[in-house]
């Protein structure tokens, strides 16, 4: 379950930001839509932990985000949210089983690989384990960055404009993968976007540009 | 995966980049350790060579020079001095012992020193083969000279002057009856025979031409082999003093009582040291300078990579990796790249100075060896831990104060 209550972000120099009241059960899938500059990007920073909202509160499941700080921020986040970034942020020098591998270290669990392989297997890129991130297409990359976000099975997935460099056949596998690997681990699937494809694909929606 | 991995695998990542630091470090560290050696060599084997000569006396001139000539056998030596005079200082009541040396040939180069048996003593020379010399032109030969392919029972004829090339004395062969062990000291590149056969040599050379004008040559024509002749000449007298308290009048007494001149090797060498500190302080410093651009050169590029870094370190936080566990990576980094560069520094530094010690062996006196290791190296392995601190210090402040989500929104 998450939940966000009445979070304000006020960057300096630039517009004061209020979030509406977000709650999504666990398995819900939900995508996040609104105009450029309505502050898409910044709602899943705030949810994943990135940034501390000046005011309000973020809940995931039992635990109170907001009031982990330091280190302890950064193990929750790494064992229970996932984050897909649009530019995915493959770690080049390592392999893409090590781009996993290290996801699980990160966290602070133990090096799992059968477990990693696994997660590469469900995207459908096992046969790239041992490749490092320059030798993949950009559809390739994009599937380990998925699965590097659903390896240590977190209870939410946190995905920015995942289809706006793809065309509209990868578009929807992307979109398919994510939602069946969310449903996989029974995780909230957040999707940032202003892409109109996503909309066929989850019901779901919160429109930041109008307050709905 | 640990830690090791993900640094490592990030140095491997920029190999040319990081290569170029390596070699940089590498240098400066190479430069400083051959220094190390090279001067405690260099001070340590001229300390060997003069331990137990209090004083030499020999023929007016560079004080300096009948140092380097007589007891390092570097220099060409001031002239000749006359035995009975010198056998006058011998029997001085402050002096314990007196070693005459005869200077004048050599043979490929080595010396042939016309000298008593206590020289042999005195350097603690033990003989590997043969036995010391007894009659004239019988020699006893140093390690480095039977290296050089002198044998045992060999013939082998001097030739005039110091260095190799002049006239032989080709009617006076020599022969070896004796192979020194080797010493350590200047022993291992002389040729020790009796002064006899010095002035032997110098003086049947003197009946068939008169080209002996050289100061160096023992020029006094007369009987040969009999002993210490009040006419004949020689070279120099090491003398070791029977108290402390000489040192204060001998060498005074002797450069005002008579036409010679007395020496004294710690002070001379002390000398020379000076002299040639300059030198290794300039290249010391130039090692300095090396290191401090080495370390300049990694905090750079640490520095830089951390700009192409900042989105994978962050990416790492996003995954779950705490602030320290950042820092730690660059520090690893860094510490790894200073670690080689240390050991790699040393490894060549060693390595060069035996090089320099094998090529340069025969030629030049001192030989020199890249495979003993000094204490005062110790200091030059801390150097990594401060040279890669540093360079991680500033990359990891600001890997650790990052903003994760400005960083990857710019991303
Ligand atoms: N680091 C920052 N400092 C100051 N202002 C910021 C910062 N990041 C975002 N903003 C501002 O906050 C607002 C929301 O930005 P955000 O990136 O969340 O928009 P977005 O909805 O993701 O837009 P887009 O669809 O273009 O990605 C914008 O007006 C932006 O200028
Ligand atoms: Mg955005």
């Amino acid at each position: 379950m998450l939940a966000l209550e009445r979070v304000e972000i006020r960057y300096p120099q630039a517009a004061q930001l209020q979030f509406p009241t977000v709650r999504l059960n666990a398995g819900e899938h939900c995508l996040l839509l609104g105009p450029s500059g309505c502050g898409k990007t910044t709602l899943l920073h705030v949810a994943a932990g990135l940034l501390t909202p000046d005011s309000g509160s973020v809940r995931l499941g039992e635990t109170e985000v907001t009031a982990l700080t330091g280190a302890q921020l950064d193990r929750f986040r790494g064992r229970h949210i996932g984050i897909v970034f649009q530019r995915l942020h493959l770690i080049p020098s390592l392999t893409v089983l090590e781009n996993l591998t290290a996801a699980q270290y990160c966290a602070g669990l133990p090096t799992d690989e059968p477990a990693a392989r696994g997660a590469l297997a469900r995207v459908g890129v096992e046969h790239k384990a041992s490749a490092l991130p320059a030798q993949l297409s950009q559809g390739q990359a994009q599937r380990v960055a998925i699965a590097r976000a659903i390896v240590n099975r977190p209870q939410l997935i946190l995905t920015d404009e995942p289809t706006s460099s793809l065309d509209d056949a990868n578009a929807r596998l992307v979109l398919e993968l994510l939602q069946a690997q969310a449903q996989e681990c029974n995780a909230v699937l957040l999707v940032a976007t202003h892409d109109a494809r996503a909309k066929s694909a989850i019901e779901r929606r919160i429109d930041l540009g109008t307050g709905a | 995966m640990n830690l090791l991995t993900l640094g490592m695998a990030d140095l491997r990542h920029h190999k040319l980049a990081n290569s170029l630091h390596l070699i940089l470090l590498t240098l400066g560290v190479a430069i400083i350790t051959a220094l190390l050696l090279i001067s405690t060599e260099i001070s340590g084997r001229l300390e060997r060579d003069a331990d137990g000569i209090d004083m030499v006396i020999g023929a007016k001139g560079s004080p300096l020079q009948l140092i380097l000539s007589t007891v390092y056998h570097l220099d060409i030596p001031t002239g000749n001095i006359p035995l009975d005079e010198a056998n006058r200082w011998a029997q001085n009541p402050m002096v314990a012992q007196a070693i005459p040396l005869s200077l004048g040939d050599n043979t490929k180069g080595f010396r042939i020193v016309g000298t008593t048996t206590a020289l042999v003593q005195h350097y603690q020379g033990k003989l590997g083969s043969g036995r010391l010399w007894q009659k004239p032109m019988e020699a006893v030969i140093g390690s480095e000279v039977s290296k050089a392919g002198l044998k045992l029972d060999q013939p082998f004829v001097g030739v005039h002057g110091l260095t190799a090339g002049g006239h032989a004395h080709a009617d006076h062969p020599y022969r070896v009856v004796g192979v020194l062990e080797p010493t350590g000291t200047v022993l291992d590149r002389l040729i020790l025979t009796s002064l006899d056969s010095v002035w032997e040599i110098h003086a049947q050379h003197h009946h068939d031409a008169d080209d002996h004008d050289e100061a160096e040559a023992p020029a006094m024509p007369g009987a040969a082999g009999g002993g210490y002749n009040p006419s004949q000449e020689i070279t120099a007298l090491l003398v070791r003093y029977r108290s402390p308290l000489a040192a204060i009048s001998l060498p005074r007494m002797v450069n005002s009582q008579s036409k010679l001149q007395a020496a004294v090797p710690a002070f001379e060498t002390a000398r020379l040291l000076q002299l040639l500190g300059l030198g290794f302080d300039t290249l010391r410093a130039l090692a300095g300078v090396l290191i401090l651009t080495a370390v300049l050169s990694a905090f750079v590029a640490l520095y830089n990579a951390m700009e192409t870094r900042q989105y994978d370190l962050a990416v790492l936080r996003c995954l779950g990796a705490s602030p320290g566990r950042v820092v730690a990576i660059l520090w690893i980094q860094a510490i790894a790249l200073s670690v080689a560069g240390t050991l790699l520094g040393l490894l060549l530094g060693h390595a060069a100075v035996e090089t320099i010690g094998r090529l340069a062996n025969t030629a030049r006196g001192i030989d020199l060896s890249g495979l003993i290791v000094l204490p005062a190296e110790l200091p030059i392995l801390l150097l990594p831990l401060v040279v890669g601190t540093t360079a991680a210090l500033i990359p990891a402040w600001r890997a650790y104060r990052t903003d994760i989500a400005a960083t990857l929104s710019a991303g």
